[in-house]
């Protein structure tokens, strides 16, 4: 029997609202206004200040995978030569940008993309600034890089403080490069504005994120992963806030009133590792459901935002958001993050998501379960999948994973059982 | 010389027992240098003997139980010598950042094996911005320091300068057998010339020299050869050792490698160290002026056009380019090599390795593009 999942009424306003963002970009592109492409890791708050309209590939792959048409626009990059072992996210934008054959607008989510008039990337994976770098060329177009080294575990105190003066310096040089590319001087009051709609925005989301620590969660992390999208969006903007005060204020309703995401009993907790499966988001919440189980936490909604955002202190603060995010550190790191992450939402159980191409995430992961097994000593199970490509990705065999791993859990016994069967 | 080059190549394959054996004999202290990138000038300056790490083609490794199988063989390989212990003599070992698999290993290294000496070189990928060469000579300076804690010595000026005239011989020297074999390609099997390059890798460039020399002096009396086969550039492993048995594979249908543009090969040797400036700055020069890269931004000369060159000036008939399974970097710039090349009129054949050697699949391939170039089977 399926189990009622109690749908947000956010979840209804999402598309509307993200929607809304494209359809003002597209009339931004033909009012003359520029329009620059980035990597998600990017500083869009300086483009702002510029009054640049900024798109990210990451983002864009999430909506294409949502929407199911990553997969065949996977297979257009392939035509063109790539191959399937790259990052489906990068293989998806290259399908959907200059693929073969060239998806019309109608198959795309929100027509496609404006032309970008410039590029910019901080360089966190080779995908990124190995597809701006050819398109910088085939566009026409300049390309800005920002470096992003990695702080790894074993850099000093004055290492990285090093890298902080350099990554400030660079964002200085994108300023002065920007005057002159725009004709205008740059607005470090709007920045600020910028930085303290962001920092506003993060301290309501990693509230948002947070509220799955109450047993029942409020929402499942997985419909988290979706309310990610207006980060994708509304960077730095006003909206943003807007439409996170908006959720907070919904998830505290469901949280005084005690109310779940699905109705029946949250019997299991489940921690959720690496990205999400964008294409089976609905389909997994509904598993999951089906043994009154709630995946509630991940680190990956931790990778938006940053409540130290300072808007006194614009780029510093926007150096330490780039660099100091958990997808930026070492290994001991990461499983530190996520041991405190696994500790904090009363977890029964771990599902590790391999996402077969993106090697940011994946490696470590071994290492990160097994550390949190022996800290823990809970039951876990590893899914294949992938972010965009769901060739890589197989129902069957994940649903019998899920099925054999909650027949473990059960017999573990029930741990938490709080929730309700008030109806929606 | 056949002597000669079975030398070279008992150094390039029996890579570490040798070397066990010759610390004990000789109590230097030995740097682990992870392809690539890493200035070895600066190690040799201090008195240490810096070996590149070529990792290992076994297909299951103990790295299997801590990462995932969808990376590249160089880093599954060096990691699971690693976790055996096998890499134990090293007194230190050199990571840097050029890549995101070496980057993302590093880590996983340390936390495995901790307590040794690690060294990590964040080195930026855009070669082309204002403070590009600053970074790399802040990135050097901290090496430079943390090797002479190390060994205990302070490397000076005039050292590094001693060093990098050593490392300039060699690369002259090499560069001096790349021409010998342009001139006379089947002198040399394409496996001669990667244990060749290869055993320069793991021994003081010194004594690499002496033999390169002896080499040489051989190579230069022998008496040419007449080939008529398909004259080819081999291009790729950018970070690894090409698998011997596929360079048998080429030669035994029929081609004869004239030049490459190989990690273990010329791209090794091919930009000298500036002597005339400051030892420092001149490596940073290098590491900025090198031949094209794929981990590299905003080069001044585009992969394509270098190799559409060397091409030319070789006389080849055609290219050879092999990315390694997982080698991102690499295999976001197939499709546009690809095309490049054939637009530039360089007949190419672009092929993913597994390390799993000379596969029929990889003997049908091969042999379809050297019938293409009019070769032993074509027409």
């Amino acid at each position: 029997m399926e189990t009622k999942i109690r749908p947000l009424k956010m979840t209804e306003k999402l598309m509307g609202f993200v929607g809304k963002y494209w359809q003002d970009l597209w009339e931004n592109h033909r009012a003359g206004k520029l329009v620059a492409w980035c990597s998600g890791v990017s500083p869009h708050e300086i483009l702002k200040g510029f009054g640049i309209s900024s798109v990210y590939l990451e983002g864009y792959g999430g909506f294409c995978s949502v929407a199911g048409i990553s997969t065949d626009l996977c297979n257009r990059a392939e035509a063109l030569g790539y191959s399937p072992d790259l990052c489906s996210l990068i293989r998806n934008f290259i399908g959907a940008t200059r693929g073969t054959p060239a998806p019309g607008p109608e198959m795309l989510p929100f027509g496609g993309l404006p032309k970008p008039d410039l590029l910019v990337c901080m360089p966190y994976c080779p995908g990124i600034y190995k597809i701006w770098e050819r398109y910088s060329r085939y566009l026409g177009v300049p390309l800005v890089v920002i470096e992003r080294p990695r702080l790894h575990d074993a850099l000093g105190k004055e290492e990285i403080n090093r890298i902080m003066r350099d990554t400030i310096s660079e964002l200085q040089e994108m300023i002065t490069f920007l005057e002159a590319f725009t004709g205008r001087r740059f607005d470090y009051d709007r920045l600020s504005q910028s930085i303290a709609y962001e920092q506003e925005a993060s301290k309501l989301w990693w509230d948002v994120v947070g509220m799955c620590r109450n047993i029942p969660a409020p929402m499942s992390i997985l419909d988290a992963f979706s309310h990610l999208f207006p980060f994708h969006c509304y960077r730095g903007e006003p909206e943003a806030v807007t439409y996170y005060r908006e959720l907070k204020s919904e998830l505290d309703e469901r949280v005084a009133n005690n109310i779940g995401s699905t109705i029946g009993l949250e019997k299991y907790r489940l921690y959720w590792d690496n990205l999400p499966i964008f294409f089976r988001i609905p389909e997994h919440i509904q598993k999951f459901a089906s043994y009154g189980a709630v995946p509630v936490a991940a680190t990956f909604p931790f990778y938006f935002g940053f409540p130290e955002l300072d808007p006194e202190r614009p780029l510093e603060s926007f150096a330490k958001y780039s660099l100091f995010t958990p997808a930026n550190v070492g290994l001991q790191a990461r499983i530190d993050f996520t041991t405190k992450v696994v500790g904090d939402y009363s977890i029964d159980g771990l599902v590790m998501q391999r996402s077969r191409t993106c090697l940011v995430v994946n490696m470590g992961q071994d290492d990160i379960l097994k550390e949190l097994t022996k800290k823990t000593g809970l039951p876990s199970v590893v899914i294949e999948g992938d972010v965009c490509d769901s060739r890589f990705y197989s129902d069957s065999e994940v649903n019998s994973k899920i099925d054999t791993f909650m027949e473990i859990l059960a017999r573990q016994g029930q741990r938490k059982g709080q929730g309700d069967d008030c109806g929606l | 010389m056949d002597k000669l080059l079975n030398k070279f190549a008992s150094i390039a394959v029996n890579l570490y027992p040798r070397l066990i054996q010759w610390k004990k004999e000789t109590g230097k202290k030995i740097i682990g240098c992870f392809p690539m990138y890493i200035p070895e000038e600066i190690i040799h300056a201090s008195g240490m003997l810096p070996i590149t790490l070529l990792g290992s083609d076994d297909e299951l490794t103990l790295a299997d139980q801590y990462v995932h199988p969808y990376i590249c063989q160089l880093v599954r390989g060096n990691f699971g010598l690693s976790l055996k212990g096998e890499l134990d003599f090293l007194d230190g070992i050199i990571f840097s950042d050029f890549c995101l698999t070496v980057q993302m290993i590093s880590d996983i290294w340390i936390y495995h094996k901790p307590g040794g000496f690690y060294h990590q070189l964040i080195l930026p990928k855009n070669m082309s911005a204002s403070h590009t060469k600053r970074y790399i000579l802040q990135q050097f300076n901290g090496l430079k320091k943390t090797l002479e804690k190390l060994s205990g010595r302070d490397i000076s000026e005039s050292s590094l300068k001693k060093s990098i005239s050593i490392y300039n011989e060699n690369r002259k020297l090499l560069h001096r057998l790349y021409q010998v074999r342009r001139a006379n390609p089947c002198l040399f099997r394409a496996r001669d010339m990667a244990t060749v390059v290869a055993a320069g890798m793991l021994m003081f460039k010194e004594e690499h020299n002496m033999l390169l020399s002896e080499l040489l002096y051989h190579a230069s009396k022998a008496i040419p050869l007449s080939d008529g086969k398909v004259r080819l550039i081999l291009s790729g492993y950018l970070c690894d050792m090409p698998e011997l048995d596929v360079l048998d594979l080429l030669e035994e249908l029929g081609a004869v490698v004239i030049d490459d543009d190989l990690y273990v090969g010329r791209r090794y040797f091919h930009t000298l160290t500036d002597e005339s400036i400051n030892p420092m700055e001149a490596l940073v020069e290098r590491f900025v002026e090198d031949v094209p890269c794929p981990t590299k931004l905003n080069q001044k000369r585009d992969w394509a056009d270098y190799l559409s060159d060397l091409v030319k000036e070789a006389k080849a008939d055609g290219l050879v380019s092999v990315a390694l399974k997982y080698c991102e970097a690499h295999q976001y710039d197939f499709p546009v090599l690809d095309t490049s090349l054939s637009q530039g009129g360089v007949p190419n054949l672009m092929i993913e390795s597994s390390h799993r050697g000379a596969t029929g699949q990889l003997r049908t391939r091969i042999q379809a593009f050297l019938e293409t170039l009019g070769g032993r089977d074509g027409n």
